[in-house]
């Protein structure tokens, strides 16, 4: 039995010993499989933001102001489970970081609403300090898109097509004012014994 | 007669130089800066040829042409770093690494917009898929 115990223990020794955990780079391409991964996002949100900045109207309207923009959602036509808002948060981040857009976020908007009512209605803030009812700015832009894939399989191989769309809408005449598209193809092929 | 045989020989002499002229030759202190390999295994593997630098209202653009050396596809991954007039690197975190294949002998043109419109220079850093 105490030999038992001890070889038990032993073997769970060894599988511990073999667990290892170190940091990666987080901008390294992602290959482990076909499905929607970091680098896709990351080339997406890069992709479109360069696309917009470079876009001579929007080139123009960025020139003496910074407009203000909210971005709504991102349809995911997709088979998959993707976190789209994850990739408008990459294109907003970057957006804002270039310095030639503001956000108002709607995501926020309840929130927002009780910490207002909070400062101006409770009688614990000091009336001095508490924000103006009234003064946020309307966005003059709305952002969305749509992300879509094709899938094909055989027996060894699986090719799937990404497709992401994004179009920045001027709310007050419903022109769409700059449109784009990036388009991913990833192929995984299988090896004849399987390795 | 003689005279006109001279100055066509002076001509085609001319003219071949300037086709074997090395590409690299045309290229500034500041363009050759440019390329940077991040794995020694790809080290040379691409001959600079151009780079290009244009801005879009304040926003710099770059552009930089290379030709695989190699007979062989060279499957890579390329990024642009962005630094400011101080040196400081802008957004470090901010470009992926892209995967990219070059068939061999095969041009390829690589784009980026920077960041934003603090950016001075910039590099291409190609390193092994």
């Amino acid at each position: 039995m105490r030999v038992l115990m001890m070889a038990l223990l032993g073997a769970a020794l060894l599988i511990s010993g073999c667990t290892r955990v170190q940091y990666g780079d987080a901008t390294a391409t992602e290959t482990v499989t076909v499905d929607f991964g970091s680098t896709d996002l990351q080339m997406i949100a890069s992709q479109m933001v360069d696309d917009l900045m470079t876009f001579p109207p929007v080139v123009q309207l960025t020139a003496q102001r910074r407009p203000v923009a909210f971005v709504d959602r991102v349809q995911n036509r997709t088979v998959e489970h993707i976190d789209t808002e994850s990739v408008t948060d990459s294109i907003r981040a970057k957006l804002i970081q270039s310095g030639k857009f503001r956000f108002v976020d709607m995501t926020v908007v309840e929130r927002v609403r009780q910490q207002m009512d909070f400062q101006t209605q409770s009688g614990m803030v000091d009336p001095a300090t508490a924000v103006t009812m009234g003064r946020q700015i309307g966005a003059e832009f709305m952002i969305y898109g749509a992300l879509t894939s094709i899938v094909k399989r055989d027996s060894s191989t699986k090719d799937v097509y990404y497709k992401f769309t994004l179009n920045m809408m001027n709310l007050e005449t419903g022109i769409i004012e700059w449109s784009s598209e990036k388009e991913i193809r990833k192929t995984r092929s299988r090896s004849l014994f399987g390795l | 007669m003689k005279r006109y045989a001279l100055l066509w020989t002076l001509l085609v002499t001319a003219l071949l130089a300037g086709c074997a002229m090395n590409p690299d030759t045309t290229l500034s202190e500041e363009d050759r800066a440019v390329l940077r390999y991040d794995s020694a295994s790809l080290d040379g593997a691409f001959e600079l040829l151009e780079v290009n630098r244009a801005t879009s209202g304040d926003i710099v653009r770059a552009q930089v042409h290379l030709r695989n050396k190699s007979s062989f596809s060279v499957d890579y991954q390329y990024k642009f770093r962005w630094y400011d007039r101080n040196g400081f690197e802008i957004a470090p975190e901010g470009e992926p690494w892209r995967p990219q294949r070059a068939s061999g002998k095969a041009e390829v043109r690589l784009q980026a917009v920077a960041p934003n419109a603090a950016v001075a220079r910039f590099e291409l850093w190609l390193r092994e898929e």
